[in-house]
This record gives C-alpha cells, structure tokens and sequence, in this order.
C-alpha cells in the first residue's frame, strides 16, 4: 500500500496536467462567454467532488452511529475536510465567473445560498470536531453530519425547483453541451476525484497516527498519575 | 427562451477561436483553486511534521525510563 501512494500520486500529477491542458487550450471556446466560460471546467468538477465527498461523510456517520467503529469516525472527519475545501473553491470560482458573465460578484438566489449554507454546516461540524474535547463528540458530529447531508440533494436540485439565477445543470436538465466540452469535463472531473482520493487518503493516514500518539500520551500520563501516587 | 441570456455555463463552442477575453478573471480562478489545494496540502505536511516531533519526544521519554 505504501508503494501504490507515489505512484498514484505521479499518475494524478500527469492526469491533472493533462486536465488543465483540455481545459485552458484543447476545449473549444465558448460563443458567448468566451474563455472565461473556462472557470467551468474547475467549478463543476469542484461541486461534484464535494457533493460525493459529502456523501461519503454522511454513509461513514450512518456507520459510526450504528456500529461505532473508530474508522467510520475517520473516514467521516477526512471526507467532510476535504469535502469543504472543494466547497470552498466552488464560492470562490463561483464569484469569479459571475463577475464579468452576470455583472456581480454574488446574487442571494437559491443555489447560491444553500450552497453557502452547506458550506456553513460542514464548517461548523470540524469546529465541532476541532474544538469539542467530550467523549460524545464524534456521536454530536455524526448526527450534523446526518442533517447536513440532508442539505446535499437540496442544493443539487434547487436549479430545478426554484427559478435561479445559476445556470442549469449540464447533463439532465434541460441544458445543452458540445460533445467536446463535455468530454474536457469529465476528465476534470476524473482529475480531480484522483486528487481528492489520494488526499483523503494521507489525511487517512495522518489521522489514524494522530489518535495512536494521542492514545500513547493518555497512557504515559497515566503511569507517571500511578508511580507519583505510589 | 429563457429569461436568463447566459443561461447555461457551456452552449454552443465557437468555431472562430475568438481572442482571449476576461483572461484576468480566468487566471484568478484558476490560481484561487490551486493556492486553495496547495494552502490545504501545506496544513498536512505541517500537522504531519509536528507529529513526527512528538513520535520522537515519545521515543525520546521511552528510553530515558528504560
């Protein structure tokens, strides 16, 4: 396992190259928006990643509250990290391209804030996560992450039941892509999910080390408690 | 018709290879995103240096008792 880790990591290297190549200079310019329609080919697979990274918190907090295993309990905290940094760059790109396509940095219409709410939530469950040292926290946290997952098909499908600013979804609703921008799209996206993976992944890792030296330091403290009573 | 012009993020892709336009807003979108990742990636590789600290205290604390 320790050996597939660089070589993932050089082949998602390659593959976020290759991505950014298709994005800024094989995909075809778009006839209204121009290159700035570009920003599209982060900003979606961003939203994709997270959602599923959300996903995968909500599936591993289902498992620690019903069989309260610790690597549900890790794999939950990883998945909602990372999860909000994708978020994170989905409101900031977000922005970026609505500026000089609708005029304004930012529009209080559906997607837009629910997105930002989502955002909230899942930032407020790692200070949840960060700042609470009780014995219940990955119990509280589950449950918000439970709650936030709600939040997750309601952000997708607010293009659909609410007349919004956003532009509608690419595949499924009603929009219409070029064959050529769609296949720049779905390797960003590929991209991006390799990245995601291999940084949940050392997250993982770093994680399951920092509860064992946590464990160790509880011990120590609690022989040297024991041989100052004896 | 739809109310909003600029309706879909990806339409029709334009033949001509226009010139570059709003290449700023582009450039910081994609520049965002990846001091995002890297800021991120940075915060790893610090918390993973500060455990490796404390691995060594710990082994350090380990031999002194023996």
């Amino acid at each position: 396992m320790k050996r597939a880790f660089p070589i993932l990591g050089v082949l998602t290297a390659i593959l976020l190259s290759y991505a950014l190549y298709q994005a800024l200079v094989a995909a075809p310019t778009e006839q209204t928006m121009g290159d700035v329609q570009r920003i599209f080919y982060y900003h979606v697979p961003s939203a994709w990643t997270a959602f599923i990274l959300f996903f995968v918190n909500f599936g591993a907090s289902v498992l620690y509250l019903t069989k309260r295993r610790p690597a549900a309990d890790i794999v939950a905290l990883v998945s909602a990290e990372v999860g909000v940094v994708f978020c994170t760059i989905v409101l900031v790109t977000g922005p970026i391209w609505a500026r000089p396509v609708w005029g304004i940095w930012w529009t209080w219409d559906m997607r837009l804030t629910s997105t930002l709410v989502l955002w909230l939530i899942y930032v407020s469950y790692l200070f949840l996560r960060r700042f609470s040292s009780s014995g219940q926290t990955p119990t509280l946290a589950a449950a918000l992450a439970v709650l936030g997952a709600l939040c997750v098909p309601f952000v997708y499908f607010s293009i659909w039941f609410f007349r919004t600013q956003h532009p509608q979804p690419v595949m499924g609703g009603g929009g219409s892509i070029d064959p050529r921008m769609l296949h720049v799209l779905l390797v960003n996206w590929l991209a991006f999910s390799c990245f995601a993976f291999l940084v949940c992944w050392s997250r993982y890792r770093l994680e399951s080390l920092q509860r064992e030296v946590d464990q160790a330091h509880a011990l120590e403290s609690l022989l040297d408690l024991r041989g100052s009573v004896r | 018709m739809p109310w909003n012009r600029y309706w879909t993020f990806a339409g029709a892709c334009d033949e001509r290879k226009r010139p570059m336009s709003n290449n700023g807003y582009l450039l910081a979108a994609y520049a965002a995103t990846w001091i995002i990742h890297i800021t991120y990636l940075g915060t790893i590789i610090r918390r993973y240096s500060r455990l490796q600290r404390e691995i060594e205290d710990l082994d350090k604390k380990d031999l002194q008792k023996k």
